[in-house]
């Protein structure tokens, strides 16, 4: 692919500019200071999550309750996998959309720009609503992210109603998101941007998009039927009634297992940017990793009660689930397969975002065969519940999204401000978080073999040193995170200036536009040949 | 909003719209599968059934043989009740019809609803039970003190899987008062 790139020389700046003060960034509908927005909401829940993260892993530090009642242990389980899920991955996805897929595709912004507005303006209401709940009368919300019924309905505290309506929020915003970025890519691409020379990014977030929209409407389903079991007498969920706990679980997980797609396929997509450009060869097997990507989301429907082997599933069900779930590691090999052949004989450089997209590709492939280790039913019935599956998700979520959403704004970050970041703070950041989230999360899985339960404050004694080490790397990984705040502030600040194209072996579009680019990416399209 | 994005809009929203009916649609779903195929220990809860005696299959020279039947009682959240089974377990002949009952008392000094939800496992053998008579197809309220003797009666399918030979009927007494 080739960009034409006169088209700077026709913006004009001064009349299209940015308001000042805080309205700016309250009535804004360009997609640049919206998806600013996202990144630093999520950046800030990723703190607050964090923080839980830290306290529990502080509980855990030896055996015995040193710091909390269990009952407060269970709030804080709770909401840092809401506020880490609901928070932190997926608006930082979010952000990531808003910046790149208009610049990415050649459009001038984001099709329908007020609900994107609307859509970011939900968020803070909905985790007001949730962490509000902390400072209430009476527990916060402590059944787990989960919210099985009926820990979350007869057993549920008061405030779960407000977690309720937290989780109607969150999916009104997803969803208007999610059908912002679909009109967007089918709609605003630049002439000749054909949807197979879109830049994988772009694909995996349509794909992405297209799963928000099928499975937050059955979220907000069934926490609904909570809310009916709650206050209005109904009996979806209670066996008295004549309805089926268990019921919850398939609704929750026919939600929940697309969800953590929801939460790594723009991750694919960021490593497919990455990885090329660092490793100057053209991404390996484009089609294949488009094929891929949606065999993935496909398959994510079929797959939700390996969630649930123990709850008594008959044979056949279990065996059905089992071997579609490991047909996933299928297209999820196509996909580990064609960056490592993107790398091979590749003039390859690690830069800051190389080096999280390489970590990615080696912990993100040990979190998936975990997963396959879990997929098999005769052997889940050991691991189920365990801290195995605690290092499993972390494994997948964290060197997966997390470290992916890192690698994308040291990537881009000197395209938004101008600035080039600096290469030695970033590579110090790295060694910390990569070294650091294996001390946390590594010992885990040892843990959980031996049979350590999760969501429990305190543990037998054999567990206390492997909880020691995971909780010295969690203090550390937390810390770092310090770091890069402290480099994404100096950056925006000040620094070297940025060329526009950033990187030697990029390609795309955005790399086209000025750095940092103008208000309106594109007012008139390029062409795409 | 443009012309443009108004139809994919449009789909969209209407796809946003189908999957939320979807999720409550996946309730009967749900119920109508197990309730078919027998899973999750759900029976099907017809009645009235008629009862005629039958010993043999027609592909199955076994005259009888016998199904180990363990009766479980449970009470919901501590519901102040003497909750018992007349059997702890029975040899049942598939194709007999068998008689059993249970025994409960009100220990408390208000009138209280229960309703009795039965289960079953191995799930896979619930399509095979039938009931001709049993006091979980309707609540009954009990006075303060008051206690009653609850029938059951019912046969196993001379189908029933030849490889179970032991099986379990749960019944969970549930306060329904305020239900």
């Amino acid at each position: 692919m080739s960009y034409a790139t006169h088209l700077q020389s026709t913006h004009d700046e001064h009349a299209h500019g940015p308001a000042h003060g805080i309205t700016r960034w309250i009535f804004t509908t360009n997609h640049k200071d919206i998806g600013t927005l996202y990144l630093w909401f999520s950046f800030s829940m990723f703190l607050i999550g964090g923080a839980m993260a830290m306290l529990i892993r502080a509980e855990l530090f030896k055996p015995g309750l040193q710091f909390f009642e269990p009952g407060f242990f269970n709030q804080l389980t709770t909401m840092h996998g809401l506020i880490m899920i609901f928070g932190a991955v997926m608006p930082g996805f979010v952000g990531l959309a808003n910046w790149m897929i208009p610049m990415m595709i050649g459009a001038p912004d984001m099709a329908l720009p007020r609900m994107n507005n609307w859509s970011f303006w939900l968020l803070p209401f909905a985790f007001t609503l949730l962490l509000g709940t902390i400072f209430m009368k009476g527990p916060a919300p402590d059944f787990g992210w989960t919210a099985y019924a009926p820990l979350s309905t007869i057993y549920g505290p008061k405030s779960t109603d407000f977690f309720i309506f937290s989780i109607h929020l969150m999916g009104l915003s997803s969803i208007m998101g999610a059908i912002n970025i679909i009109a967007t890519i089918l709609n605003l691409r630049a002439p000749g941007m054909t949807l197979m020379k879109m830049p994988i990014f772009v694909w995996t977030w349509l794909i992405t998009a297209f799963l928000l929209i099928a499975v937050m409407p059955v979220l907000a389903g069934v926490v609904t039927m909570m809310l009916m079991d709650r206050n209005f007498g109904t009996s979806f969920f209670n066996a008295a009634g004549g309805g089926d706990p268990v019921l919850y679980q398939h609704v929750f997980w026919f939600f929940g297992h697309p969800e953590v797609y929801i939460m790594i396929l723009p991750s694919f997509g960021i490593m497919s940017e990455i990885i090329p450009t660092f490793s100057r060869k053209k991404l390996f097997g484009y089609t294949s990793m488009v094929y891929a990507t949606s065999s993935i989301a496909l398959l994510s429907f079929l797959v939700w009660a390996h969630h649930m082997f123990t709850t008594g599933i008959p044979l056949v069900g279990e065996i059905f689930f089992m071997f579609v779930t490991m047909l996933i590691a299928v297209p999820t090999g196509v996909k580990i397969f064609n960056w490592v052949a993107t790398m091979f004989r590749g003039a390859l450089s690690f830069e800051t975002p190389m080096l999280f997209a390489t970590a990615f590709l080696v912990l993100f492939t040990m979190g998936g065969f975990s997963g396959l280790m879990l997929a098999m039913v005769p052997a889940d019935y050991q691991y189920h519940d365990t801290y195995f599956v605690v290092a499993h998700f972390h494994y997948v979520l964290v060197p997966g999204a997390i470290f992916g959403i890192i690698a994308a704004i040291y990537y881009w970050l000197p395209k938004w401000t101008g600035h080039l970041y600096s290469e030695t703070l970033g590579k110090i950041h790295f060694w910390l978080s990569a070294i650091s989230i294996n001390v946390l999360f590594f010992p885990m899985h040892f843990l959980g073999l031996a049979g350590m339960p999760r969501r429990i404050p305190d543990y037998a004694l054999e567990f206390a040193d492997f909880n020691r080490i995971a909780s010295i790397g969690g203090f550390v990984f937390g810390a770092s995170q310090f770091l890069f705040l402290y480099i994404v502030i100096k950056t925006i600040r000040g620094g070297e200036k940025a060329p526009d194209k950033v990187w030697e072996g990029a390609h795309g579009l955005e790399w086209t536009l000025s750095s940092p680019p103008p208000y309106h990416s594109f007012s008139a399209p390029p062409k795409v040949h | 909003m443009t012309n443009l994005h108004k139809p994919l809009l449009i789909k969209l929203l209407a796809l946003t719209f189908f999957m939320f009916a979807f999720s409550f649609a996946l309730i009967p779903l749900y119920n109508v599968f197990c309730k078919v195929t027998g899973l999750n220990g759900k029976m099907d809860e017809r009645h009235p059934l008629t009862y005629t005696p039958r010993y043999k299959t027609a592909n199955s020279d076994i005259p009888s043989r016998l199904v180990t039947v363990e009766f479980v009682v449970n009470l919901n959240q501590q519901l102040p009740f003497l909750f018992q089974a007349e059997h702890t377990a029975l040899q049942v002949i598939p194709g007999e019809l068998t008689i059993s009952s249970y025994y409960v008392k009100n220990l408390t000094n208000k009138k209280i609803i229960i309703q009795a939800i039965p289960s079953i496992s191995p799930g896979i053998v619930a399509k095979y039970l039938k009931k001709l008579e049993c006091f979980c197809f309707g609540k009954q309220a009990l006075k303060p003190g008051e206690e009653m003797r609850l029938p059951l009666r019912f046969w196993l399918e001379p189908e029933f899987p030849h490889d179970v030979h032991r099986m379990t009927l749960s019944y969970t007494l549930f306060d329904v008062t305020e239900l």
